[in-house]
């Protein structure tokens, strides 16, 4: 059975319910036709539908013996879902100090930190990854602000 | 109105942005992991500031340089700029091998500015009466084009077309979120008064299609880029050859333009297709994969010539192409600027000075990819850990300049995330996309037919355009349906 669809399919149908509770709180009023509720409770039962459908395909499918995993490899998925909380995290500390810090200040430490996160079993090159992550965040923020003129918060440095 | 056109266009400063645009849009073609769309979403933030006709230029640069720029890495590396190069490896690389990669490429080139070319020609006399014809739209046609398009792109786009009308129902659901059409009462907005004007679509697009894209690649072992070898004498390649191709050139350019009109089709689909028929039509179908140029021709001509069928709806109906052109619909709007068929009435100027840049970009795309290869190829090589925390800071950018609010910035890494895990379970986003598009339009053109009407749906089917494209869809989602099924029973019996 693939448990990943199966439970996509249960997420989805979930969705629908949830969706179909939040739509009896609109408030409405049509004289003709339709009004805001009728498509959202239409996506609610699409949702409930597309979700059950998935649900029979999977139950339908045959069993197939899955392939043994092997200690390395599960280590594998295991380091590399490490790396993808590293980089939300990176990102959700960035916007987050964004307002307070400024834009020069935050994207140069964002860009360091991601690289080190990236790179992961490569030789690390500080000095230059830190020369990097100064120079673009200096560059772009010159180039859009001065030159194109788009906002961008300053911060402390502003 | 065509020569004040063209002549908007004609100034250093419009043609040195386009030139700009063309030659940033090959680099961000060309670098594997940075595709086209996240270039073309990265640098519509600069085109805030200008004036509609320049901005639009650069957009219009960027995606014919990007839409071509694929074709280097497929050749040199084996691995596809752009997903709609992926073909252009099946032949390129092989010849490539060959110690032919100069004649790959040139191939490529040539065949890439033909193809955009033959397809701004059809552009540029299919619109302006497709244009015509859709003045004479209602509500009930607005209405069947836009469940056509969202049908056809959530049967298209992914392996699995449950998943992708669960991708196109979740973009539609998006947009319940703030006011509701006719009415203007909130809904959705969980007492957020943010979310009452609804979610930005930049922020959308940067997050499904930028943003994501880290999270790809996090984690993930970077392999060391090593561009082939190559030489470049002339055009790379013999008159004989070129004669020889004129045929294949043709059907390529045809289905590329064709498929490129379908909305949310892009240049990948048109590729693959242009590929299979090739390769079906040849009288040496198995040197396929072996680095015939038939293949890199069919590829090459396919998927630039998407580039002007995918502008067909984008500039006639305001629905988009292909992702790349759905950002150009939110380039469009930064400057308050509708697409449709009113634009012809109203912009005429525009029109033809976009018609006028695309064609300068495609001159720009052949020359600079000739004269600049070794650029190019040296970018190649940048790798990308340094590069994509880079581009998530021109993402921060883009979003929070949009409406100088931070809460433009979370809905990116919101869908940045949501996209990263879409493409876990395997939901092709385009479909979400498409569904963030078209769902107001939807929405909207129903009730608007359904108060013409007195309520009653029956107009929608009875109107003959109307109903022609509801009967389409309809069988459109038969056969998809009847497809999965029997799909599902083969592979039964067969074990």
């Amino acid at each position: 059975m693939n448990k990943k669809n199966f439970g996509l399919g249960v997420f989805v149908i979930a969705l629908g319910f949830a969706m179909f509770l939040a739509s009896l709180g609109i408030k409405d009023f049509a004289a003709v036709g339709v009004g805001a509720t009728f498509f959202p409770r239409l996506a609610s039962m699409g949702f409930v539908i597309l979700g059950a459908l998935l649900i029979i395909q999977v139950l339908r499918k045959p069993e197939t013996t899955g392939r043994e995993t092997d200690s390395s490899e599960v280590a594998d998925t295991r380091k590399k879902y490490y790396s993808i909380v590293q980089s939300i995290v990176l990102i959700v500390l960035f916007l987050t100090l964004l307002e307070t810090l400024g834009y020069i200040i935050c994207s140069a430490l964002y860009i360091f930190f991601q690289i080190l996160v990236l790179a992961n079993e490569k030789k690390k090159r500080y000095v230059l990854y830190g020369i990097i992550s100064v120079i673009s965040s200096l560059t772009t923020y010159v180039l859009f602000v001065r030159v194109f003129q788009v906002m961008i918060p300053r911060g402390i440095l502003g | 109105m065509i020569v004040e056109g063209i002549m908007s266009v004609l100034t250093v400063k419009t043609i040195s942005l386009i030139f700009g645009g063309t030659v940033l849009g090959i680099l961000f073609g060309s670098i594997p992991g940075i595709t086209v769309t996240m270039g073309v979403a990265l640098f519509l933030p600069i085109t805030f500031s200008m004036e509609p006709v320049q901005g639009l230029s650069l957009l219009m640069g960027l995606y014919i340089g990007g839409t071509s720029g694929g074709l280097i890495s497929a050749v040199l590396l084996n691995i596809p700029g752009t997903p709609a190069s992926i073909c252009t490896c099946f032949d390129g690389a092989p010849l490539a091998q060959q110690g032919k990669a100069g004649k790959a490429l040139g191939i490529g080139i040539v065949f890439s500015f033909l193809g955009g070319m033959f397809s701004l020609i059809v552009l540029f006399f299919v619109s302006p009466w497709l244009a015509s014809v859709a003045l004479n739209f209602g509500a009930y046609e607005y209405f069947s084009i836009g469940i056509f398009s969202l049908t056809l792109v959530s049967t298209m786009s992914g392996k699995s077309f449950i998943k992708g009308l669960i991708s196109a129902l979740l973009g539609f659901s998006f947009t319940f979120i703030g006011m509701a059409p006719i009415t203007a009462l909130p809904r959705f907005t969980f007492g957020f008064k943010q979310l009452n004007g609804g979610l930005s679509l930049l922020p959308i697009l940067i997050g499904l299609f930028a943003v994501s894209q880290l999270f790809e690649s996090s984690g993930e072992t970077e392999q060391e880029v090593k561009p082939i070898e190559y030489s470049i004498k002339g055009f790379g390649f013999s008159l004989k050859e070129f004669v020889s191709q004129k045929w294949n050139f043709l059907r390529s350019a045809v289905i590329g333009t064709g498929v490129g009109i379908l909305p949310g089709l892009g240049g990948a689909i048109c590729s693959v297709v242009a590929y299979g028929v090739a390769k079906k039509q040849s009288k040496y179908p198995e040197k396929f994969g072996t680095g015939v140029i038939d293949g890199i021709v069919a590829s090459e001509t396919a998927n630039n010539a998407s580039t002007g069928g995918a502008l067909v709806p984008l500039m006639t109906l305001g629905i988009p192409g292909d992702n790349t052109t759905a950002i150009l619909l939110a380039g469009f709007m930064v400057h308050g600027i509708t697409p449709g068929p009113l634009l012809f009435e109203n912009n005429g100027v525009l029109v033809y000075g976009i018609f006028t840049a695309l064609v300068l970009a495609n001159i720009f795309m052949i020359i600079s990819e000739f004269g600049g290869m070794r650029l190019f190829v040296k970018v190649l090589a940048v790798p990308k850990h340094i590069l994509l925390p880079i581009v998530i800071t021109l993402c921060v950018i883009g979003s929070y300049g949009l409406n100088n609010r931070m809460f433009d910035v979370w809905t990116m890494l919101f869908f940045g995330v949501l996209g990263f895990g879409m493409k876990k379970f395997d939901i092709p986003s385009t479909p979400l996309l498409l569904g963030a598009i078209l769902g107001p339009i939807i929405e909207t053109e129903l009730r608007r037919g359904l108060m013409r009407s007195r309520g009653s749906f029956l107009p929608f089917f009875t109107e003959p355009i109307s109903g022609a494209i509801l009967i389409i869809t309809i069988l459109i989602v038969l056969y998809s349906a009847l497809k999965t099924f029997r799909k599902a029973s083969l592979k039964k019996r067969v074990q």
